[in-house]
């Protein structure tokens, strides 16, 4: 979010985005826990997800599409706007390692004044496997009309 | 066959039903607590003064905030924020995959907002898949704030099989 404001003309299709770097801890599973109310205990609990047939805890889906959610607002700064996210929980992830969430553009168009981005978006492990794939569409400002109509 | 044909017909006829509403507000606490989780420092969120120098000029919840508030936890009741729509219906076979999930968002979410959330059984289908039949079932949220507008969308697929 530090970043200077990315305009629809700096963006062509194919290309990655910045992506973000996450840890998620087992503390931070717990906070998450407590934020959302998903208590379910295969987040926490080792000994609860031992006996389901899980090698260990592992990290909610939904913090997974928060933090692709965290990385496209650090991308398309104040003046864009997330319309769209969509995403599986296709494969568990563990805490305590590195998660990398990245985002490439599928396609680029203008619908009604805006100016609009859509992408693939994922979630990779240590491994480099995509284990939150999905799919998102932002607006974006343009130089030639740089206050969105989109609010 | 017979019976699960029932099972589907049975889920058919409840399509359209809906959960008991929540209503939050988007306070400090409530955004604070969900930044700190994700670890998110965007000032957009929670810097007042950086905020105002943005299009929105005031706080505004991050629009994936919503992935926290869930919609449905289609394996056990017990779990999350949000009530089944029919929980006296839960998924009636015995594996349960993710379909994927979706957020669409209309609105800005600014702080002092209250947001009503309605989830409603949206729709059930059966499909051949490759381990035989399976079912499909579709819950939807619509998030809603203090001026009947429509800020949002949430739409949760599981399939059952």
């Amino acid at each position: 979010m530090s970043a200077a404001q990315v305009f629809y003309e700096d963006i062509s299709e194919g290309m990655e985005i910045p992506s973000l770097v996450k840890h998620p801890t087992k503390r931070q599973l717990v906070m998450w826990a407590g934020g959302s109310g998903d208590f379910y205990e295969i987040h926490y609990d080792k000994d609860f997800a031992l006996s389901q047939g899980l090698d260990g805890i592992i990290v909610h889906g939904r913090l997974k599409a928060a933090f692709m959610g965290q990385m496209l607002t650090d991308w398309i700064g104040s003046a864009g706007t997330l319309r769209r996210l969509s995403c599986r929980y296709r494969g568990m992830d563990v805490p305590d390692q590195d998660m990398v969430v990245r985002g490439r553009v599928t396609k680029k168009y203008v619908d009604h004044c805006q100016h609009c981005v859509e992408l693939d978006v994922w979630t990779e492990n240590p491994k480099g496997e995509k284990t939150t794939p999905g799919t998102a569409t932002v607006v974006l400002p343009s130089r030639s009309q740089p206050s969105p109509s989109s609010r | 066959m017979v019976k699960e044909d029932s099972t589907l017909e049975g889920l058919r006829k409840r399509i359209g039903t809906e959960a008991e509403p929540i209503t939050f507000e988007i306070d400090r606490a409530l955004i604070g607590s969900f930044v700190r989780a994700v670890g998110d420092p965007n000032p957009m969120w929670q810097d007042e003064e950086y905020a105002r120098t943005t299009g929105y000029g005031s706080i505004i919840a991050p629009p994936f905030l919503l992935c926290a508030l869930m919609t449905v936890c289609p394996h056990d009741s017990r779990y999350g924020i949000a009530p089944l729509p029919v929980p006296e219906l839960p998924p009636p076979r015995e594996h349960i995959l993710d379909g994927g999930e979706e957020w669409e968002f209309f609105r800005p979410m600014r702080l002092g907002d209250t947001i009503s959330s309605r989830t409603r059984f949206a729709d059930v289908f059966e499909r051949e898949g490759r381990v035989g039949k399976m079912l499909f079932l579709v819950y939807e949220t619509i998030y809603t704030n203090q001026h009947g507008e429509s800020v949002a969308k949430a739409s949760y697929t599981i399939v059952n099989y």
